[in-house]
């Protein structure tokens, strides 16, 4: 039951989206998150947002999966929109609209409120575009390219990404052990169902124990297989697939730039709203 | 080649006092080309002999020469893990990646190989063990078998003259040993690899023109399959069955009927017995 289980939320296709270079999705996604926080008008977020909609177009990514991504974060949402109502703006004369005891919501902090809430979704939105298009794997070999120069200051970006990858490996092979475990103290009589949550936590603990000793014996018996296979860490280490920039990737981030200019220029031009 | 002399292995533990030796003097000499199969039951030292093969494990006193280097000289190492491939028991916990593919190449990008090169290997490798359609799965969604043949894949893509299986097959249905059994032979034939596999069926050793028994860390019998096979009684003093086959032509001969011991295959008994 744990097999289908897909780590991210990865949307497998061929597009040209797909295709680029993680590098460069990863640093597309930072200017994104730049130009979000760029965005100070309310109408600018239209910008954030045809962007959103149409590289989730050319992936051939369906569109509602903009709301699976932004459904896990819908009550932080609704919270940042109700805190901002009545939080007092530090304008002079704010226009009330209602107030009663303590509590007042006025014309600006509805105002901030829909803005907060449209720069939390564009973000969301956009930084799940990443992670739809890229493999954690990929991504993994994209981010140990990138932080390659930080190797000078001595910060281990191979054993980071190492790390990453074992992680990502072995997350599937451990879910199917939790669920061999389950099944093995549910024969046994075991019950993880019922009681107060502090029973139901401390039910936990025999399935805890094994998963962890047999988590340790893998991290043995895979260090020994490692070594037999040479690995003596990242130094003088190659690898197949060498990531190559072509001109797709030029264009995405050349799109990007030219997202935060518009809104920019934009902005200073129409001062509206 | 390989060498072993006198090597003693001591585990450490806690209290100093009761020291177990698991490997009490062993030598031998392996030759290139050489089909060895290893047996022994369970804590004989089989795993712990494939360790300092390769040098996972140094001795407590004796040597382990690999084509002369020693497995004491750290810079040799390398040198020597290119050499010598081991396999082991549990499939899941020697693949590294997450793509089949990238996983058979962990090995080459470990020594620094360029890349097409790695990507030559890679596919020859992935062929060799029949799994080229699998390259770009997730390897946790096949077999064990299938899963053992990448790990087998991995270590050919390093191109090691010495293949050993550490129980490799222990963990697989009788297909997957059949098939993991199967390219074995195969790279000992067609590319005369030396493979040394150590198991605990006696029916795999039947492969092996070399048959090695150890036993509380000694080696107890060394010598060719057939000529052990005739020792039906040694063998099971230490807690050791011959094959099935071996059992049967040895009841035969027992019953009088008149065939001679070299039998150690279903298609010689038969022949023997049609004669
Ligand atoms: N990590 C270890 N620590 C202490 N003793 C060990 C360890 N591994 C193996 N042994 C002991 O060494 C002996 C040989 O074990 P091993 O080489 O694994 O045998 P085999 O592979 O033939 O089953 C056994 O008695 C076992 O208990
Ligand atoms: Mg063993």
């Amino acid at each position: 039951m744990f097999k289908d289980i897909t780590l991210g939320q990865y949307y497998p296709s061929d597009s040209a989206i797909h295709k680029l270079d993680p590098r460069t999705k990863i640093l597309t996604m930072i200017f994104y998150i730049v130009a979000v926080f760029l965005v100070n008008r309310i109408y600018a977020f239209i910008f954030p947002a045809i962007y959103v909609v149409s590289v989730m177009l050319i992936a051939k990514i369906p569109l509602r999966y903009i709301k699976n991504s932004i459904k896990p974060i819908k009550w932080i949402i609704i919270f940042m929109f109700i805190l901002n109502l009545f939080l007092s703006t530090n304008v002079e004369n704010p226009t009330v609209v209602f107030e009663w005891w303590i509590l007042r919501i006025t014309h600006e902090s509805i105002y901030r409120s829909i803005y907060i809430t449209l720069r939390l979704i564009t973000l969301v939105a956009g930084t799940s575009l990443m992670t739809l298009t890229t493999t954690p794997i990929s991504l993994t070999d994209g981010l140990e390219r990138l932080l390659a120069p930080l190797k000078a200051i001595k910060f281990p970006v191979h054993e980071l990404a190492m790390m990453m990858t074992i992680a990502l490996r072995f997350i599937p092979t451990l879910l199917e052990e939790v669920d061999k475990i389950t099944k093995a103290q549910l024969a046994r009589g075991a019950d993880f169902e019922s009681g107060s949550i502090i029973k139901r936590a401390k039910s936990m603990i025999p399935i805890l124990i094994p998963l962890f000793i047999s988590a340790f014996r893998r991290a043995d018996e895979l260090a020994m297989a490692m070594e037999s296979r040479c690995y003596h860490g990242g130094e003088g280490r190659t690898k197949m697939n060498v990531l190559k920039f072509h001109i797709n990737d030029l264009y995405a981030i050349l799109v990007m730039i030219g997202m935060c200019a518009v809104i920019v220029v934009i902005q200073m031009l129409l001062p509206i709203l | 080649m390989i060498e072993i002399k006198d090597l003693v292995y001591e585990y450490m533990t806690d209290e100093q006092e009761n020291k177990v030796a698991a490997l009490d003097g062993v030598s031998l000499k392996i030759e290139d080309g050489e089909f060895v199969c290893i047996v022994g039951h369970n804590g004989s030292g089989k795993s712990t002999l494939a360790k300092h093969l390769n040098g996972l494990l140094q001795p407590t006193s004796g040597d382990v020469l690999i084509d002369n280097m020693n497995t004491k000289d750290e810079s040799k190492l390398l040198d020597i893990r290119q050499k010598i491939g081991i396999v082991f028991q549990n499939p899941d916990n020697q693949i590294v990646t997450t793509v089949v593919e990238e996983d058979v190449a962990f090995g080459p990008e470990n020594i620094g190989i360029e890349s097409g090169e790695i990507r030559r290997r890679v596919d020859e490798s992935l062929k060799l063990v029949g799994m080229e359609k699998y390259a770009k799965n997730a390897p946790h969604m096949l077999s064990g078998g299938q899963k053992q043949r990448i790990a087998i894949a991995g270590m050919l893509a390093i191109e090691p003259d010495i293949l050993v299986l550490d129980e490799a097959t222990a963990m697989l249905d009788p297909i997957g040993r059949k098939e993991v059994l199967n390219i074995v032979s195969e790279l000992n034939k067609k590319k005369h690899m030396t493979v040394i596999m150590i198991t605990q069926y006696m029916e795999e050793a039947v492969h092996a023109s070399r048959l090695i028994v150890m036993c509380k860390g000694k080696v107890m019998m060394d010598g060719e399959t057939r000529e052990i096979f005739k020792h039906g009684a040694q063998l099971r003093e230490l807690s050791l069955d011959v094959p099935d086959i071996v059992a049967l032509r040895d009841e035969l001969i027992l019953n009088g009927v008149k065939i001679s011991n070299n039998a150690i295959t279903e298609t010689e008994l038969a022949e023997e017995l049609c004669r």
